[in-house]
C-alpha cells in the first residue's frame, strides 16, 4: 500500500521508519513547510537524516504531497481545535479522490466528527482513526469488533502526563509543582503542560468515544448530534494537593484522571480509584475499560503515546483498508 | 462503595470523598453541617491533611453513610456545598456512574 504522510513529527517520522516492516511504502511526506515525493518509494533514513540536519523533510511544496499517487492519506500534523485545520481539509481532499484516510490527529475526529462522517459517505474512501484514542491501545477496533451498540461506557486513563504526575505524587509524597517540574526534565511533560493537566486531552479522546457509541445507537448518520469539547464536563489535576492523595492511601485508594465516555457525553476529572484496581496504572501508561451488554467488563492497557506506538496503530488501520482499485 | 449496616434495621451505602482546597480556611465545620443537612447522609468518620498549615491548601476525607441507592444524590450534594465554598470534590469512581 502506497502512504503520503502528513506531519513529520514524532509519529509521522515513525510511520515512514516503520512502514516497510508492515509490507507499505511511503511516496510522499509533508512537514509544515516542505514535503518529499517519490512515487517509486522514499527512502526513509534519507528522509529522517535531512529532517534533523535541516529541519525540513525535502525540497518539494507541501501540496506536493497532497497530489501524490497515494492509497491511503495519513493524517498526523498537530491536534488542533475548533475547525480542526489543516488536518480536516487534507483527510477531505484524500476523500474527495477515493482515497482512504488513517488519522493520528484527534482534531477531525473529535471536533467535526459529523463533516467528516458526511465527507466519508461521499466517498469510496474510508476513515480509521485507531491512533487517535490511547496510542498503541486498540480501543477503536475492539468497539467496533464488539459492537459500539453493545458498549454502553468506556472509561479509563486517557493521558500519560497526567497520570505519570498522579503516580508520582502518591508514591513519592510530592506536590504537583515538583511532579510536574521532574516529568518536565523527563520530557514527560510539555512546557506548556495545559493540555494535558487540564484534561483537555483526555476530553477529546472521550469526546470521540462517545461519538462512537452515539453513532451505533443513532438510525442514520444524519441523525446524529455528536458530542463535543464544549460539552464535556471537564476538570484538570492542577489543584489536587499531595496531602489529598496521602489521605487516599490511608484508605487504599488513590487518584486518578478518568474520563468516562457514554451515548450521553463525556465527563473528565480527578477521581478515586482502589490502589490495586484495574484502571490504577502507573507512570505514563494508559488503560482503557469497556463495559458490554453481554461480557461484563473488558480491560486493555498499554502505552498511549509515543512515536512508534502511535505510528502501531496508524499502521494496523492502513492494515485494515484495501485499496480502493482493488476491491 | 461499601453496604455496612447503618442502624438496628436497615443496611446503608458508605462512600468517600475527598475535599480539597482552603478546606479549613472555608469554616470546616459549616462545610460538614451543610452537606449533613443537605443529604440524607451521615459523616461517619472525617480525616484532615494539612501538612503546609491551614492556610494553604488542604484535604480532607469525609465518609458518608447513606441509604441505599442514595449514593449519587449525595455526591450531587456534596459538590453543590463544595462550589459555593470554593472547594474541589474527588468522587470514587463507581462502575456506571459515567
Amino acid at each position: 500500500v502506497r502512504l503520503a504522510v502528513l506531519g513529520a513529527g514524532a509519529v509521522g517520522g515513525s510511520v515512514l521508519e516503520l512502514a516497510g516492516a508492515y509490507g507499505h511504502e511511503v511516496v510522499a511526506i509533508a512537514d509544515s513547510e516542505t514535503a518529499a515525493v517519490d512515487e517509486a518509494g522514499l527512502d526513509a533514513e534519507a528522509v529522517t537524516s535531512r529532517k534533523a540536519a535541516r529541519g525540513t523533510v525535502g525540497d518539494a511544496d507541501p501540496e506536493a504531497a497532497l497530489a501524490a499517487d497515494y492509497d491511503v492519506l495519513v493524517e498526523a500534523t498537530p491536534t488542533t481545535l475548533g475547525d480542526a485545520e489543516p488536518g480536516f481539509s487534507n483527510v477531505t481532499r484524500a476523500l474527495e479522490r477515493d482515497r482512504h484516510a488513517v488519522l493520528a490527529n484527534k482534531g477531525p475526529v473529535a471536533e467535526r466528527f459529523g463533516d467528516l462522517r458526511r465527507a466519508e459517505a461521499a466517498s469510496a474512501g474510508r476513515v480509521l482513526f485507531e491512533a487517535t484514542v490511547a496510542g498503541a491501545i486498540p480501543v477503536c477496533s475492539t468497539l467496533a469488533d464488539v459492537g459500539p451498540e453493545r458498549v454502553s461506557a468506556v472509561r479509563g486513563v486517557l493521558n500519560g502526563t497526567a497520570n505519570f504526575v498522579l503516580s508520582r505524587m502518591a508514591a513519592e509524597g510530592l506536590d504537583y509543582e515538583h511532579v510536574l517540574a521532574e516529568a518536565q526534565d523527563m520530557g514527560v511533560a510539555e512546557a506548556d503542560p495545559s493540555f494535558d493537566v487540564e484534561g483537555t486531552d483526555a476530553a477529546l479522546k472521550c469526546v470521540i468515544l462517545s461519538n462512537l457509541l452515539r453513532e451505533a445507537r443513532a438510525d442514520d448518520i444524519a441523525s446524529v448530534s455528536p458530542a463535543s469539547l464544549a460539552d464535556a464536563d471537564v476538570d484538570g489535576i492542577r489543584d489536587i494537593p499531595g496531602s489529598a492523595l496521602e489521605l487516599a492511601a490511608e484508605d487504599g485508594t488513590t487518584v486518578r484522571l478518568i474520563g468516562e465516555a457514554t451515548p450521553d457525553g463525556v465527563r473528565v476529572g480527578p477521581r478515586l480509584v482502589p490502589e490495586t484496581g484495574p484502571l490504577t496504572v502507573s507512570g505514563t501508561k494508559n488503560v482503557v475499560q469497556l463495559e458490554t451488554a453481554h461480557a461484563g467488563q473488558l480491560t486493555l492497557g498499554g502505552r498511549g503515546a509515543g512515536g512508534p506506538e502511535t505510528a502501531s496503530a496508524v499502521l494496523s488501520d492502513v492494515g485494515r483498508l484495501t485499496p480502493v482499485d482493488d476491491r | 462503595v461499601n453496604v455496612v449496616r447503618a442502624g438496628a434495621e436497615r443496611y446503608g451505602e458508605e462512600l468517600t470523598v475527598l475535599l480539597v482546597g482552603h478546606v479549613v480556611d472555608s469554616d470546616l465545620t459549616d462545610t460538614l453541617s451543610r452537606i449533613e443537612a443537605s443529604t440524607e447522609a451521615t459523616l461517619s468518620d472525617l480525616s484532615l491533611s494539612a501538612p503546609a498549615g491551614t492556610d494553604d491548601a488542604s484535604s480532607a476525607r469525609l465518609r458518608l453513610a447513606t441509604r441505599p441507592g442514595r449514593a449519587e444524590a449525595t455526591v450531587a450534594a456534596v459538590r453543590g456545598v463544595a462550589e459555593e465554598k470554593g472547594l474541589t470534590v474527588i468522587e470514587p469512581l463507581t462502575e456506571g456512574s459515567a
